[in-house]
């Protein structure tokens, strides 16, 4: 099963995409909790992909690539910027950033998958479910 | 999303319906500030019925926790989901907000 779509780089978009996307995935696990985190990695990785990756460049798209293997959730989101070194973000957690209105996207990301992998200098984030509750 | 605000004994009540994403959050936002400028020191915001919070909603309720502070008042929460409540604590936003089981108790703490 598979599913690829793009976006425009528009952050008002990035709700109804997330929605519409989630309509389609929700059937493959009964799982509330991991749903719940699968649209939160989604939103997230969009809401990045459009502010810092294509810097809301309504000429530059975002795609999202989501594929089910067994009990593998495999979302792939690419965007068009210029790239970015994940390693450089501030741990969101430490006492000196907990009260920052910004920096929790990637941390959130992390928590709410199994795996996540960054590529192409960091335009691509490729975010890993083992599904609970799956269904067919 | 839909939010509502009533004023309980001196506390601003908010109360959300709905997914409190990015546009929902700048609303969210735009309601504070408006009581904020009203006077509002005391902030209960109600979760019950929201059933997801991005790291755009914890931004803008760290920001509202801060202008409370500022203004010597106070920000709460209550009646939050287990996926929600799960994700305050992986951010350590629990930390910085008051946490409530409920609406009543989150009144008599006030």
């Amino acid at each position: 099963m598979r599913i690829s779509e793009s976006m425009p780089s528009r952050v008002e978009r990035v709700d109804e995409f997330v929605s519409s996307l989630l309509t389609r995935i929700s059937p493959w696990s009964s799982d509330k909790k991991t749903i719940f985190n699968i649209q939160l990695a989604l939103h997230e990785a969009l809401v990045n992909a459009v502010k810092h990756g294509n810097q809301m460049n309504d000429g530059l798209s975002v795609l999202v690539d989501i594929s089910k293997e067994n009990n593998q959730l495999t979302m792939q989101v690419t965007d068009q910027g210029e790239g970015f070194d994940h390693t450089l973000i501030p741990d969101p957690i430490t006492p000196e950033n907990l009260e920052k209105l910004n920096g929790r996207g990637i941390f959130l990301i992390q928590n709410a998958m199994d795996k996540v992998e960054f590529s192409d200098q960091g335009r691509t984030i490729k975010m890993i479910k083992f599904l609970k509750g799956e269904s067919k | 999303m839909k939010i509502l605000i009533n004023t309980v004994e001196d506390v601003s009540v908010v109360i959300l319906e709905g997914e409190l994403n990015v546009d929902d959050s700048i609303k969210l936002r735009e309601s504070f500030l408006r009581i904020l400028k009203e006077g509002a020191t005391e902030v209960m915001v109600d979760f019950e019925k929201v059933s997801f919070i991005g790291s755009a909603g914890l931004a803008t309720l760290i920001e509202m926790m801060q202008l409370l502070r500022k203004a010597g008042g106070k920000l709460g929460c209550c009646n939050i989901n287990d996926n929600i409540r799960g994700l305050f604590e992986i951010t350590k936003v629990h930390k910085l907000i008051n946490i409530y089981e409920s609406r009543a108790m989150a009144l008599r703490d006030f």
